[in-house]
């Protein structure tokens, strides 16, 4: 349990960044795009399987050479091998180990980032997460506070989830829709301290 | 296909956060998990971005977060599970338990846990349940909790408070975290107390007493009998004074109002009073206080200042 819960924060602190570049090089590499979910799902699915996660020195590596082993096998499995033939390649041009600028700034780029993306959800849903996660309200609570229905925070937490994961699959800068309320919001999270 | 599988593990991810699944839907979810290695993926994935939500609401202007490789830089064996199916015991049932209590400021909670013990969360606290086959593992990441604990000398009950570790089968005590020191107060059984590494200097706490494991670490923790102090008169929503000075009795009532007692004048703070007062009225105790010491008592926007 404990492992479980500090591979949790491990992957959303180090690994879940690099998924945009992960994906980018899937595609280079000719993965159609409805395999690539696939494989970054079942990539995903080994890290859960990590015990411990200290011996991990470069996690974007390791998050790369997961997912390049999990395609080689399927290339083997004969899965993909219509499309292309591409194991020397992926061998050969294996891991591409520069991670971006971006990627390079670390995790508080990251959290920053978590910020706008909730900044610019629709109000219904910003106050949901807000509530939920940041006040650390429970759901019941969160509900009678706004005066739903327990059924609709958990629609709006998912919402704000999905933007959040989707943020992280495109590796899309958060649209810029400025506006007095967002930006105040922000500021208030970041003074909470 | 895929596509929808993220938005199904988005779902399970809030719901098992939530701590809301009844049994069917526990199963449907055991169900879900054991269909396909990439359920599994996607659900991790998902938690991951919860987790990131928090870690983003957490430490908004902190510095880059890099806790999770440093606290786990120990030598550990590379664990690597043979097969995606153990996954599910190993780590998603453990995870269906997970149970996460917090209070408000003001706010005092009594919580029956899946064992029959009970807890009962002091004013903004922060409590974390997490059961296991073989040990009843809590921790207290802040603030206040008292437990009686459902006696099970098979599954030991251990609450974590930052390094120090409080260890009952069947007893009552309370944990109070107090800045970098932690108090642990038994009203009945023993209860173990230690630091982790320090296992072998473990002390036995019993019911009247109390302990104090002060930062940085003393040889030993303290034990001190309670006497006639009344510590854990929270729970019924009352604050003991026994010969306690204002400004310490002002601590103890800010710490569950969100309107603030403020002593402006230090010689009214050494005062002592004594007696029981309602933890939610600072404002009787600063009329006491001001009936006592002859002080200048005001209500101001959110606060009493007392002068």
């Amino acid at each position: 349990m404990f492992e479980m819960r500090q591979s949790v924060e491990w992957v959303a602190l180090h690994v879940l960044k690099h998924e945009p570049a992960l994906r980018r090089w899937l595609q280079r590499t000719g993965v159609p795009p409805h395999e690539i979910d696939d494989l970054v799902q079942e990539t995903y699915c080994k890290l859960s399987e990590l015990g411990a996660v200290g011996h991990i020195n470069d996690p974007r590596a390791y998050f790369f050479a997961t997912a390049r082993s999990l395609l080689l096998q399927r290339v083997r499995r004969d899965r993909v091998v219509n499309i292309y033939a591409a194991s020397d390649q992926i061998e050969n041009h294996g891991v591409d180990q520069s991670p971006s600028p971006e990627e390079a700034v670390g995790a508080r780029n990251e959290l920053n980032k978590v910020l706008e993306v909730i900044a610019g959800l629709p109000k219904r849903y910003r106050e949901v997460v807000h509530l939920r996660r940041i006040e650390g309200l429970s759901q019941k609570e969160t509900a009678k506070r706004l005066g739903v229905t327990e059924k609709i925070v958990e629609n709006g937490l998912a919402r704000g989830l999905k933007a959040v994961l989707l943020a992280f699959e495109n590796g899309d800068e958060p649209h810029e829709r400025e506006s007095k309320e967002r930006t105040e919001w922000v500021d208030n999270v970041r003074q909470r301290k | 296909m895929s596509a929808s599988v993220n938005d199904d593990a988005i779902r399970w991810a809030i719901r098992i956060d939530a701590g809301t699944m009844d049994d069917a839907q526990k199963l449907e979810l055991s169900q879900w998990l054991a269909q396909d290695s990439r359920h599994r993926g996607a659900l991790f994935r998902a938690q991951a971005g919860l987790a990131l939500v928090e870690a983003a609401a957490d430490e908004p202007a902190g510095p880059a977060l890099d806790r999770g490789n440093r606290s786990s830089n120990r030598l550990m064996a590379t664990a690597v599970l043979a097969a995606c199916l153990a996954t599910i015991l190993v780590l998603v049932w453990p995870l269906l338990s997970a149970q996460q209590i917090r209070t408000d400021v003001g706010e005092i909670r009594r919580v029956t846990l899946s064992d029959g013990s009970v807890a009962m969360v002091n004013s903004k606290s922060s409590l974390e349940v997490d059961y296991e086959e073989a040990v009843r593992q809590l921790s207290l990441t802040e603030g206040e909790a008292w437990f009686k604990v459902s006696t099970d000398t098979k599954r030991p009950f251990v609450v974590a408070a930052g390094d120090v570790r409080v260890r009952a089968t069947g007893t009552a005590f309370s944990v109070r975290r107090r800045g970098l020191a932690v108090e642990v107060v038994v009203t009945d059984g023993t209860v173990l107390v230690w630091r982790t590494g320090q296992r072998q200097d473990a002390v036995a706490v019993a019911a009247g007493n109390a302990t104090m494991v002060d930062s940085p670490p003393r040889s030993k923790p303290v034990t001190v009998p309670i006497g006639d102090r009344d510590l854990l008169a929270w729970r019924e929503g009352g604050l003991a004074l026994n010969e306690m000075t204002v400004f310490e009795a002002a601590e103890e009532f800010n710490r569950y109002n969100i309107a603030k007692i403020e002593i402006a004048n230090p010689r009214i703070g050494q005062h002592t009073m004594t007696g029981y007062f309602q933890l939610d009225r600072p404002d009787e105790f600063s009329q006491a206080v001001s009936d006592v010491t002859g002080a200048r008592f005001s209500k101001k926007v959110n606060k009493y200042v007392i002068e």
